[in-house]
């Protein structure tokens, strides 16, 4: 059985039979490597787990043949005799489980294989569970190292493609993107740019945290829970600032109380708010960055394996010097947007309103 | 008021060096974590004066993360 994240912080079994039945999307939020390959080894599904680790770029690979074009290092009796033994079995369910090591250019991995035929479906499942990072082995020819994302598309430059360091596409977003984006919200479904972008922001936070686990892995050869809690304030920070959002601090003055802050100053969403009057009375218009709480929660309940709350309390747009959020338990949620909806903003405002709070439901 | 877990297990590592000051904003032990924290702008900042020592530089991610309730 494996763990699908279902919602930030809360997990849910999914029976490896049905994985098929899974949409991309939630296949993006494993924190397992999948591919799916039909019976001659093309590749029909790639999630993004396994593309953060292999550096390479899910629109790339797939209809490729994943042994003889991407996945180089797997040919031979071990992986792919195990594959090619399966699929002339007909067995259906798991039919191989294994450790092996990828080598790829920038660096080898030890990983646990499984391969799982479900049942009823010509799709043939490989599920991959890093183990240990490392550099690479210096004894492997060229010819059997796993293919780069450079190789795939050479020249893609010229046609417009950027690139992190990581082989991600990356496009550069000036903050007009963000103020069309709110413009256009406003104008077709107005007082839903709070809601739409918390579930923005929530989505997007999985896959952040997909991405912070691969790089907590790589560096550390630990998960993004069992890493220092600074050395985890930084990476998020750090990748925040990288992408321009803002600069995040941590302040655990109040945990104690079990609420986290977190401060953001300069936020690309708050200065692309517009301001002023605005035509649509919403009565959380002044907090411009329900994205970044999106954000803030989703990444942080991954790190603490269980569903957090994260909400905006005071934010820039409306002249505060930095934008302020509280994490808390995900039952003390609705005690902080009654709060907000009533007007009151900051911290110690809100952390007075759940001091008098009745006692929250556990598991709400 | 609820207490926090226990630190009694890990005591003796998560003694810090010098009381903290209220005024304390940074809290990062080591010289290379400091400059990295410096290199991207983080403020590990206002830990607790009187309470049990929650030090960001000597607590796993997830063990901080459970006191949020």
């Amino acid at each position: 059985m494996l763990e699908l994240q279902e919602a930030p912080g809360a997990r849910v079994t999914l029976d490896i039979q049905k994985i098929d039945e899974r949409t991309d999307q939630e296949l993006d939020t494993l924190p397992y490597g999948v591919i799916a390959l039909d019976e001659d080894g093309t590749i029909l599904r790639y999630n993004l787990y396994e593309a953060q680790f292999a550096r390479l770029d899910r629109n790339q690979v797939l209809g490729r043949d994943f042994f003889n074009e991407v996945a180089r290092c797997t040919r031979g009796d071990s992986f792919e005799g195990q594959f090619r033994r399966g699929v002339n079995s007909g067995l259906t369910g798991s039919f191989a489980q294994f450790s092996y090591v990828f080598d790829f250019q920038f660096g080898a991995q030890e990983v646990q294989v499984e391969m799982i035929r479900p049942a009823g479906v010509p799709r043939y499942y490989l599920l991959i569970n890093r183990v240990r990072v490392g550099p690479a082995r210096p004894d492997r020819p060229p010819a059997t190292l796993a293919v780069a994302q450079r190789q795939l598309a050479p020249d893609e430059g010229a046609m417009g493609v950027r690139r992190d360091p990581t082989e991600r596409r990356v496009a550069e977003v000036p903050w007009a993107f963000f103020a069309s984006l709110r413009a256009t919200c406003d104008q077709l479904a107005p007082g839903t740019w709070q809601m739409f972008c918390a579930e923005w922001g929530v989505q997007y936070g999985r896959r952040l945290a997909i991405e912070l686990e691969v790089q907590a892995i790589e560096t550390s050869e630990r998960g993004l829970g069992e890493v220092l809690m600074t050395e985890f304030a930084m990476m998020l920070s750090r990748r925040l600032a990288q992408q321009g959002m803002g600069r995040v601090s941590f302040d655990f003055a109040a945990m104690r109380e079990g609420i986290l802050v977190v401060d953001v100053v300069r936020s690309m969403l708050a200065e692309a708010a517009p301001r002023g009057r605005s035509k649509e009375h919403d009565p959380l218009a002044d907090l411009a960055c329900p994205l970044l709480a999106g954000v803030l929660g989703a990444v942080i309940s991954q790190v603490a394996g269980r569903r957090l709350a994260a909400r905006e309390v005071a934010c820039t747009s409306a002249g505060e010097v930095a934008c302020r959020f509280v994490v808390t338990g995900h039952a003390r949620r609705s005690t902080i947007n009654a709060t907000l909806a009533s007007g009151v903003r900051g911290v110690e405002a809100i952390r007075e309103a759940l001091r008098r709070a009745p006692a929250e439901v556990p598991g709400d | 008021m609820t207490d926090l877990p226990s630190l009694a297990s890990s005591s003796s590592s998560l003694a810090l060096p010098t009381p903290l000051h209220p005024a304390t904003v940074v809290l990062i032990r080591n010289l290379e974590a400091r400059l990295a924290a410096a290199q991207c702008g983080l403020l590990l900042k206002k830990l607790p004066w009187d309470g049990p020592r929650l030090e960001p530089n000597a607590l796993l991610a997830r063990t901080m993360l459970a006191w949020l309730r």
